[in-house]
């Protein structure tokens, strides 16, 4: 059961229209997994993720989902700055929003979906936020709310782009904290979308190195300098301290 | 007086203004949020220059009315338009030619240039009855839309991409939303004038908002001041025999004012805290 793929594709192409960005793509993901994607500006990883998630139609083959469409739910967290800031919701009116995919269309959230909305909002510290209008929160305490929302739907699958981006040291180890304690606690998978290099070789469990071409390895292989080396064209040196990764 | 501001013909426009007011009011926290307060004027000014164009080739307005709403709506959202240069030049460059246009046919157009001048910018007071039905159906319609769809048309509208993930139809909402927007323009201009409609489709949202109004409260405060505003129009302008537009946009002015207050009241409060 474990080994079959939550997700996948065979000799994909990806893209815009007919302007293939990622071709020939090759991909699956495993129940539990956390795969952390790389790569430079414009390298297409936002393309691939926008592609999994269903936002992006493939410009040649499909994505599939051996595992049933029941079993794959997307708890999807954009980047803060593409969110909407003028809209004055509080910060349980933006999680609450997490529940309406499993609500049919033209019913009202209820009790339940008020519950999971506080519960979410407590599992990554923010229910004394709850009322406070969204647009009024700190960048770190926006990105928590952005994952509560993401977790309010009870997601199979998280999905985060550069969920880090902008946050101070201690905000962006708190995330990370939090997403590898999500990850434990609900057995979720994780497809995690960052420029830090070190934040995807703390995190993954494999990493997809991307540019213009997918590359899978397992995080163990990418955390070797000689390969992150060759994929950025500079000297990159990995070193581990006290469970981080550090990127030189 | 009083006997006079309570005549059939007074109730009719009363009638006609609260429809108005009620389906403008309620979108115009949308055109603030979404940022659509040159799409309004845009297609508002195109439904006037195809009433104009009917009026010239002897078409009836209602119908030119509603197709150039429906041509607006289509063109505009367009995706390609706003490829290279944001959409809102296109907007605006149809907003020049669109009245530019509708200038120049009313300049052409000899007989019945007063009637067509009047169903432009004229008012409330000159309602035809057959219409009031047509708008109380389409305002009906609409609320009972909204009413019942309000998370998706919410979703849709704050994160497009996060609520395709979960499966919302966000094309379809947004379709109702741009379609809804035409069709209120297209039969409010017909009873209130563009200067009126343009009025109370973006000033009660922007006075809610700015009174740091949550959501749902928004929509609800919106609502009672553009039919205030509206509603006063046709009695104020008895009383004091002015124009019913400038008495309701100059309340509607009031209510901003008011709002910005109440913001800033509300601002001073909480960082006091
Ligand atoms: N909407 C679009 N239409 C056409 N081409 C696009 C579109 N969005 C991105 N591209 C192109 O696809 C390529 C990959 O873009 P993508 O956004 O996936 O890069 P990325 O790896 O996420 O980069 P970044 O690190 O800067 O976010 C780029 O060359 C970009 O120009
Ligand atoms: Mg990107």
């Amino acid at each position: 059961m474990a080994n079959i793929p939550l997700m996948q594709c065979r000799q994909t192409d990806m893209g815009y229209g007919r302007k293939v960005v990622l071709p020939d793509v090759s991909l699956a993901v495993a129940p539990g997994e956390v795969l952390g994607i790389l790569g430079p500006n414009g390298a297409g990883k936002t393309t691939l993720l926008k592609t999994l998630l269903g936002l992006l139609p493939p410009v040649r083959g499909a994505i599939s989902v051996p595992a049933g469409r029941a079993r794959v739910r997307f708890g999807y967290v954009p980047q803060r700055q593409v969110v909407d800031e003028t809209f004055p919701l509080t910060a349980a009116d933006v999680v609450l929003m997490g529940r309406y995919g499993l609500l049919r269309p033209g019913r009202r959230p209820g009790r339940d979906d008020h519950a999971a909305t506080l519960r979410a909002l407590a599992e990554v510290g923010m229910a004394d936020q709850a009322r406070r209008l969204y647009r009024e929160l700190s960048g770190g305490q926006k990105q928590r709310v952005l994952i509560a929302r993401a977790l309010a739907g009870q997601p199979t699958v998280l999905v985060l782009d550069e969920p880090t981006t902008d946050m101070d040291l201690g905000s962006e180890r708190a995330i990370l904290e939090l997403i590898q304690r999500l990850r434990a606690e609900h057995g979720l998978t994780v497809l995690v979308v960052s420029h830090l290099l070190h934040v995807v070789l703390t995190l993954a469990t494999r990493v997809a190195l991307v540019d213009r071409r997918v590359e899978v390895l397992p995080v163990e292989d990418a955390r070797g300098s000689e390969v992150l080396s060759a994929f950025y064209g500079v000297r990159v040196q990995v070193h581990a301290i006290n469970g981080m990764h550090v990127v030189v | 007086m009083l006997h006079d501001l309570f005549s059939p013909f007074m109730l009719t426009s009363y009638l006609a203004s609260a429809l108005v007011g009620t389906a403008c009011g309620f979108l115009s926290v949308y055109v603030i949020l979404k940022r659509l307060v040159f799409l309004a004027v845009a297609l508002a000014q195109l439904v006037s220059a195809a009433v104009a164009l009917a009026f010239f080739l002897h078409l009836n307005p209602t119908v030119a009315a509603l197709g150039g709403v429906v041509l607006g709506a289509l063109l505009f959202s367009w995706p390609a338009l706003g490829s290279v240069l944001p959409r809102e030049n296109a907007i605006g460059t149809s907003y020049a030619l669109a009245s530019a246009a509708g200038v120049l046919l009313i300049a052409k157009n000899a007989q019945g240039e007063e009637h067509l001048l009047n169903l432009l910018y004229g008012s409330v007071l000159t309602v035809p009855p057959g219409e009031l039905w047509v708008m109380g159906g389409v305002v009906i319609l609409a609320g009972a839309v909204y009413l019942r769809y309000a998370k998706e048309f919410l979703f849709t509208s704050f994160d497009p991409e996060m609520a395709r993930t979960l499966g919302v139809r966000t094309r379809l909402w947004e379709a109702v939303l741009y379609v809804s927007l035409g069709l209120v323009i297209a039969l409010a201009i017909h009873l209130g004038g563009i200067m009126l409609v343009f009025a109370l489709l973006v000033m009660p949202g922007y006075a809610v908002l700015l009174a740091r109004s949550r959501l749902r409260p928004a929509f609800w405060g919106a609502v009672v001041l553009a039919l205030l505003a509206a509603v006063a129009g046709p009695a104020l302008s008895l009383i004091w025999d002015v124009p019913t537009s400038a008495v309701s946009i100059g309340l509607l002015g009031l209510f901003v004012i008011g709002g910005a207050g109440i913001g800033h009241w509300r601002g001073a409060l909480e960082r006091g805290r």
